[in-house]
């Protein structure tokens, strides 16, 4: 295994894919380094037990936990989560956590790209302007279009980005009769519904199936190849050239760098737990937020003292997560004709429809500021996940018996509920960020990410403003239950920051082309080179820039 | 009321320290350390009757028995991915029951009529520790319920015909189901 390799890539998932392919197709050699296993759509079920309650393409917590340090009764606790649960993985799998995402993908709008100088800066958080502007990274946005794949229908709506094709390379998704439901209510109340792109193929391209619509898409890996994974619709292809090798099972732990700052080679456990090398020219580092800022941290070298990269102390500073999150309202079929109900039981399409008409908030209480997204969705079919929920009834008392029973019957045979997540900017600040524990160690012994998570109550502000008229839009619907949630808890799958890029090296890791300030030839590709995150969930942004920064890297080798 | 709750705990302590003390050094460790967390038949048949009390069978839905509840808890036990913390909660909150039951009614769980046994078991969830375990009873139920067959639970799709689930397709095969210890 000691090829010299163009590029050596670590981590398999949407930072990473874009890079692999375009290396690849361009004649490069590149190895990925894969800490998962190596699935195709033959190994994936729809097995809720298999798939979504056993550790089965994440790790064991016991053996590789996260230490969270939350902020409880006015001062920071900092507690292993195998013993307080809740876990920040998210599919250490090749292609990691695309596999198993639902695929909403909205692009960033141009006023996401400057923040600050929109908006102005807020007490407490970190807002800066990217480096680059949307109109830098438009063509990217469309070339992920094509080559991964996303479905959609370009609609005018208050807040559609500008584009530099007239639309989606793939039609849209068929509709569930609930998105004709929402499209009748919104006209009542003025707003502007819009169809769902989707990172779901809705005709074959590229050896992938179109989608067939099996009802159990987020959370578990595609059948057909048609949802748009980094394994499916890039690695895949990258592998099929044979310029691309995929080595899984193997824990990567330091980037050693040599007395220049330079680094030479890679050290990875392989499946046995033996010490392997790559030699590259170039290190492409994309293994989600968290765990970049902790392999980087945990690369000291003659140059890099505190962690490679971190010379300014920044690596693992500004961690975000998206804000938000879920509201739903119930739709008895006692309220509804027959004909109704017959369209509320169809099973298949998505409900596709989601709302951008507050990404920019004018009001009278708030002022000018920066709002979000908002997606429909129905309730995850998990069966046992939504019979799960019914075991609490008044004041928390378990419910059990004949009482569990009648609740069961009636929550999956006559009542259907419609979802929504809110998406809005989680704003960087000083209190969320990785760093290493230096007492608790993984199964290699190596030390975990301990990671600070604090939220800015203006987060909580804009996500609730959502909620409140997404609500407006279930009434109108006529559901009952309507309740909503929003919190400061982070959504473990959407993480992005601890690495972002800027022009100035002493407040930022990266430079405009996602290099390390001061290590040349490392590049960070996942969600950690964002400084703030949009509204958006953060797939379709990644994706884009990673083949970006590929374009780049290309040009230099 | 300080002193009932008081009594209640000191019961819950007491009987994980039975636990204990009544075994060996050695038997200590293997249950502690070596995760052992099989069931005798005597804590068997107490769980039994807890889980078709949770989820009693009756003429037009399935009960913990037509599920496999207990069958499945039982392979849950020897799950090398299930938190050993779970895992112990299930086997204190069994040992547990007896004790509460001795303690009310001067027999064992799996003697009393399903009256009884409720009192047993909302005492029990009046702790932190027993809501935790039965709530894990009630969470594996619902597994049992409402599972892929292919892992000898939801017997004949009895859970999915009673709420008419219609799984995902595809639904997991014998190659590439979840093997829990491999």
């Amino acid at each position: 295994m000691s090829k010299y390799f163009d590029v050596c890539i670590i981590g398999s998932g949407a930072g990473a894919g874009p890079i692999a392919y375009e290396m690849a197709m361009t004649g490069k050699s590149v190895v990925v380094i894969e800490k998962g296993g190596w699935y195709n759509e033959q190994d994936f079920s729809k097995d809720e037990i298999g798939t979504c309650r056993r550790d089965h393409y994440v790790p064991k917590l016991e053996d590789e936990p996260h230490v969270i340090e939350d902020f409880i009764k006015g001062k920071w606790k900092a507690e292993s989560n195998a013993i307080s649960g809740g876990s920040f993985w998210n599919g250490n799998i090749v292609g990691g956590s695309s596999n198993f995402m639902s695929g909403y993908f909205h692009r960033m709008k141009p006023v996401d790209f400057k923040l600050l100088s929109e908006f102005g800066a807020i007490e407490g958080a970190n807002v800066v302007d990217w480096p680059v502007s949307y109109e830098e990274m438009e063509p990217y946005f469309a070339k992920v279009e094509e080559i991964v794949g996303i479905s959609g229908k370009v609609v005018n709506h208050p807040s559609q980005e500008p584009r530099s094709t007239k639309d989606f390379p793939f039609p849209s998704m068929i509709d569930h009769p609930f998105a004709n439901w929402i499209d009748e209510s919104s006209k009542r109340l003025g707003y502007h519904p819009f169809p769902m792109p989707r990172a779901i193929l809705t005709k074959a391209h590229n050896q992938r199936n179109a989608c067939y619509y099996s009802v159990f898409c987020g959370s578990y890996g595609c059948n057909s190849g048609a949802k748009g994974s980094s394994r499916a619709a890039l690695l895949d292809v990258a592998f099929r050239t044979g310029n691309c090798e995929i080595r899984p099972h193997s824990m990567a732990y330091k980037l050693v760098s040599d007395s220049s700052g330079k680094v030479t080679e890679l050290e990875y456990f392989d499946k046995e737990g033996i010490v392997q090398k790559v030699h590259a020219k170039a290190f492409v580092v994309a293994c989600q937020a968290i765990e970049s800022s902790r392999l980087l941290l945990m690369s000291v070298g003659p140059k890099h003292k505190n962690g490679l990269g971190n010379n300014s102390g920044q690596v693992g500073k500004n961690l975000i997560f998206s804000a938000g999150g879920i509201g739903r309202g119930d739709f008895y079929f006692k309220d509804f004709t027959e004909s109704q109900v017959k369209e509320l039981q169809t099973r298949g399409p998505f409900v596709n429809r989601a709302l951008q008409d507050w990404y920019v908030i004018d009001d009278p209480k708030l002022g000018l500021i920066k709002g979000g997204t908002v997606d429909f969705l129905h309730e995850h079919p998990n069966p046992i996940r939504k019979a799960n929920k019914l075991k609490y009834g008044d004041q928390g008392k378990l419910v059990w018996g004949q009482e569990l029973k009648d609740k069961l019957e009636f929550r999956f045979n006559e009542m259907k509920q419609l979802q929504f997540e809110v998406f809005n900017d989680w704003l960087p600040t000083d209190d969320c960020f990785v760093s290493l524990d230096p007492k608790v160690k993984d199964k290699w012994g190596l030390p975990v990410a301990k990671v600070r998570i604090g939220n800015h109550e203006h987060d909580i502000k804009v996500g609730k403003y959502l909620a409140e008229k997404s609500e407006l839009l279930l009434k109108e619907m006529g559901a009952r239950n309507i309740t909503s949630s929003i919190s400061g808890s982070p959504p473990p799958n959407l993480m992005a920051g601890g690495c972002r890029f800027g022009d100035n090296p002493k407040f930022s890791v990266l430079n405009k082309n996602c290099q390390l300030h001061d290590a040349e030839n490392v590049f960070v590709t996942d969600g950690s080179f964002m400084p703030t995150g949009g509204s958006v969930t953060y797939t379709w942004t990644i994706y884009a820039n990673s083949f970006r920064v590929a374009d780049i890297i290309k040009s230099s080798l | 009321m300080n002193h009932s709750i008081s009594r209640r705990r000191f019961v819950y302590y007491i009987s994980l320290l039975a636990v204990i003390i009544q075994l060996p050094i050695s038997a200590c460790k293997r249950i502690l350390h070596l995760g052992n967390y099989n069931l005798s038949d005597e804590e068997l048949l107490t769980l039994n009757r807890i889980l078709n009390l949770l989820l009693p069978e009756n003429e037009n839905s399935p009960g913990a028995n037509s599920i496999s509840a207990l069958t499945h808890i039982k392979s849950v036990l020897t799950d090398n991915t299930i938190k050993s913390s779970q895992k112990q909660t299930i086997k204190n909150g069994i040992r547990w029951a007896d004790d509460v039951s001795k303690r009310l009614f001067d027999k064992e769980c799996r003697e009393l009529q399903n009256m009884n046994i409720e009192e047993v078991l909302r005492e029990m969830e009046t702790f932190k520790k027993g809501k935790k375990f039965l709530s894990l009873l009630l969470t594996y139920t619902f597994e049992a319920m409402l599972g892929d067959p292919i892992y000898q639970i939801n017997d004949d799709q009895k859970g999915w015909k009673w709420l008419h689930h219609i799984p995902g397709n595809p639904r997991p095969s014998l190659m590439n189901k979840y093997k829990p210890n491999e």
